[in-house]
């Protein structure tokens, strides 16, 4: 039987075919506004259906007709009979229409002797199905003619006080059978599956239910807030997969293994149900967004339907996780087989224990003890007043250091330094770039012994032809300088040779080397 | 060969105990009295112990500075050995971390030169050697200062430090009558008190109080020692000074001041 959860938190909408108190309804107009007023009197009015469970502590001096009654209810945890009987009946009423008060008395007495044997004592049967029985009345409110619970409120909204009725155990009529049946009622639900701080993938299984509600009423901010918590829970179960498989990966003899293969098998369904739920709510958001419903809510649509991709997402990995669980465990269990390494520290986990029973002092000194073992030896400095004198005459030496260190130095036959000067200086090395770059781009080709010549006519330094057959080889040899200067140099015969004189009595002897301009991408030089 | 171990035993031991009596707690030397008497009675009748301890301290880079009645007193035979003292563990001795090396060395020198006038008192038995109150060594300070100040410059004799040491002195006030206020600065007589109180705790000085209020302080041979065989070369030249101006002061007053310096 699918989960019909009457919604704790979300229950302020035109809601006219519920149980409720029907002045309830009218008080409330439109969506539910933040504020104080509603968020406290929405609490309290979901609060209010515990309040049956909670009286019965009232009961718990009343006396019994059977024996030792009144001992039974001093020991009794009523709580937990009182959600036991919830839960029993909502199991019986799984595949019937409702449960009789015996079955739950029966159901029920095994559990409650389980509380009882704490005691020495053991209680008769009768006496303790009258304890149940009556705690299964009150819930029913039999004394007050099985009528619902009636409880009084104050309603900030409407500034008033209001009273909301409701039962957690109703009766079904049948029209057969001899005893009276009954089943949960949606408050009875709620009361009971409410409280479930669950695991996270059941909260995130009843967050779908949730927002398959809400969306279906309309109410789509709350939906949104209910994917985000969906999504947190599923974060958390994320972080408890990855603890495991560190705890695989790290201490695996910490772990048992059907305890990974029960959070494998059993999280990967629930997963992949959880999965089809979200799918089929991002279906059922994106027909709404374009069908006709909710005209002005498309961005809230939008979000919502973003939100739900993202934890259909988040929930697939986490499926994926889950899965390879099993077989990181088996990759890992070699090192369930490791033999001890010797001399080396115990497990932390040995030694925790011990060090944890210990009490503060002993644990300090064990501590000390353990520096001290672990450390080498501590330096004891020798105090005595000349080792003092010596020390701050160290101390000032570091700080200024002695000698002449403001005193500068005359010397009398001093010279500067002798740096070389190469004989073909910068100037004229430049020049002969010049004049080799102004040749080129004039000719657009020429040859080495051309430059030359040129040279020799052009200048009257001796040493100007040296300089320029010298800038050629600079540019055949270094790209850059090629480029700077826009030549190109290549040697088009490796047979020609020449022979010149460049004046001074120098002679140059080598290859013929041809000179282009250097044509650049993108401009045009011819 | 046995008793090669036993005594080898017994040396190392009474090494261990004087470091621990050096360090001066006397709280943990509580345990070992006993023992440490036997091995000083040992120490001083058998000749060959002796001198095993004593291969043994030089081996630690130790010097033995004088024998009390409770230990060996030790130190650290050269300012680099492991066992000596930096600046900053003197200053945590003295619990100050705010210590200037600028502002101690004159002080030392200074308690040093009250006690020790003389090249020849550093020999002298230390019974002879009189007592000095803080008095004195303001005296000396003062004198310090003031000759520092009236030496020419170019002075090559001295270190520069002494000439920023000096300066540092005289910046500083004689006494802070807010002494007693946290972080009101350091005197004069605030330094020397901290000091001189200081080594009256590890013992390497003696206080008196003869007079009510006034305390008296007296060497014992463990300090004695420790500035004769240290290498305290600021001691030395700190003291030169002191004396030059003492001279002149004698010159210039020219009458007797009761110094009675003989010559150097």
């Amino acid at each position: 039987m699918p989960m019909q959860l009457e919604l704790i938190d979300f229950v302020k909408k035109n809601l006219p075919d519920t149980p409720d108190d029907p002045e309830a309804l009218e008080a409330s107009k439109g969506p539910s506004s933040p504020g104080f007023g509603p968020d406290v009197s929405r609490a309290v009015h979901s609060a209010l259906i515990l309040r049956p469970i909670f009286e019965l502590e009232t009961r718990r001096f009343a006396q019994g007709e059977e024996a030792f009654s009144g001992e039974i209810w001093g020991q009794v945890d009523l709580l937990w009979t009182a959600f036991a009987i919830l839960d029993v009946i909502s199991e019986l009423t799984e595949y019937q229409i409702g449960a009789t008060r015996s079955e739950v008395v029966q159901k029920i007495l095994p559990l409650l002797r389980q509380q009882m044997t704490l005691g020495k004592k053991s209680f008769s049967d009768e006496a303790l199905g009258e304890v149940t029985a009556k705690i299964f009345d009150h819930l029913t409110n039999r004394t007050n003619r099985y009528l619902p619970f009636s409880c009084p409120f104050f309603d900030a909204d409407a500034g008033r006080y209001r009273t909301r009725r409701f039962w957690l155990i109703k009766n079904v009529y049948t029209g057969e059978g001899s005893e009276a049946l009954f089943a949960l009622t949606e408050e009875g639900y709620t009361a009971y599956f409410g409280l479930h701080e669950t695991s996270a993938l059941d909260a995130a299984a009843i967050g779908n239910l949730r927002i398959k509600l809400l969306i279906e009423r309309g109410n789509l901010d709350d939906a949104i807030a209910v994917a985000e918590s969906n999504r947190r829970q599923c974060a958390r179960k994320a972080g408890e997969v990855r603890t495991v498989r560190r705890q695989i990966s790290r201490n695996i003899k910490a772990l048992a293994f059907d305890r990974i293969q029960a959070l494998a098998e059993e999280g990967v369904n629930q997963v992949m149900d959880i999965q089809k739920e979200g799918n089929r709510l991002h279906n059922l958001v994106i027909e709404n967004l374009h069908g006709s419903g909710y005209r002005g809510h498309s961005s809230t649509l939008y979000r919502l339907a973003d939100k739900l991709e993202a934890l259909s997402h988040q929930l697939m990995k986490l499926s994926g996780q889950l899965q390879s669980l099993p077989e990181d465990y088996q990759k890992h269990s070699h090192k369930l087989f490791r033999k001890e390494a010797t001399g080396v520290f115990p497990g932390m986990d040995e030694v925790m224990e011990r060090i944890f029973s210990l009490d503060e002092e002993n644990a300090a000194r064990m501590g000390s003890e353990f520096i001290a073992r672990m450390n080498p030896p501590a330096r004891r400095p020798l105090f005595d007043p000349a080792s003092v004198i010596e020390a701050c005459d160290r101390a000032l030496e570091r700080k200024s250091p002695p000698g002449d260190q403001n005193q500068v130095i005359f010397e009398v036959d001093g010279e500067p330094m002798l740096r070389f000067q190469p004989e073909l200086n910068e100037k004229l090395m430049l020049e002969a770039f010049h004049l080799i770059h102004d040749q080129v781009c004039r000719k657009k080709e020429m040859k080495l012994s051309q430059i030359l010549e040129q040279a020799l006519t052009e200048s009257k330094e001796g040493l100007f032809p040296v300089a320029a057959a010298m800038a050629v080889f600079q540019c055949l040899v270094e790209k850059r300088i090629a480029d700077r200067y826009g030549i190109h140099v290549d040697m088009p015969d490796p047979q020609s040779r020449i022979t010149m004189d460049l004046g001074n009595k120098r002679r140059y002897r080598g290859h013929e080397l041809r000179l282009r301009q250097r044509i650049l991408s993108g401009t045009q030089n011819e | 060969m046995e008793n090669h171990t036993e005594s080898l035993h017994a040396a190392s031991r009474l090494i261990y105990l004087s470091l621990i009596h050096s360090n001066g707690s006397r709280r943990a030397m509580a345990p070992f009295a006993s023992e440490m008497a036997e091995l000083l009675q040992r120490f001083q009748s058998q000749e060959s112990f002796r001198q095993m301890v004593e291969t043994g301290l030089k081996a630690m880079e130790l010097r033995l500075l004088a024998l009390e009645d409770k230990g060996l007193r030790l130190s650290a035979r050269r300012s680099d050995s492991f066992f000596a003292a930096t600046l900053t563990d003197y200053g945590k001795l003295l619990a100050r971390s705010d210590l200037k090396a600028a502002e101690i060395l004159p002080v030392h020198c200074a308690i040093a030169t009250a006690f020790f006038p003389t090249e020849a008192d550093l020999d002298a038995p230390v019974e002879d050697l009189g007592a000095i109150v803080i008095v004195d060594v303001m005296d000396i300070l003062k004198r310090f200062a003031l000759a520092e100040s009236a030496l020419p410059d170019g002075e090559t004799r001295l270190h520069p430090q002494v000439k920023s040491v000096a300066e540092r002195l005289r910046l500083l006030p004689e006494d802070n009558p807010d002494r007693q206020r946290a972080g009101s600065g350091t005197s004069w007589v605030e330094l020397i008190t901290i000091v001189l109180d200081h080594m009256v705790e590890t013992g390497y000085l003696l206080a008196f109080e003869e007079t009510p209020g006034e305390v008296e302080y007296r060497p014992t041979p463990a300090y004695q020692t420790a500035l004769r065989e240290g290498i305290v070369y600021a001691f030395h030249a700190f003291r030169d000074i002191v004396k030059a101006a003492s001279l002149e002061e004698k010159n210039t007053a020219g009458s007797a001041a009761g110094e009675g310096e003989s010559h150097v």
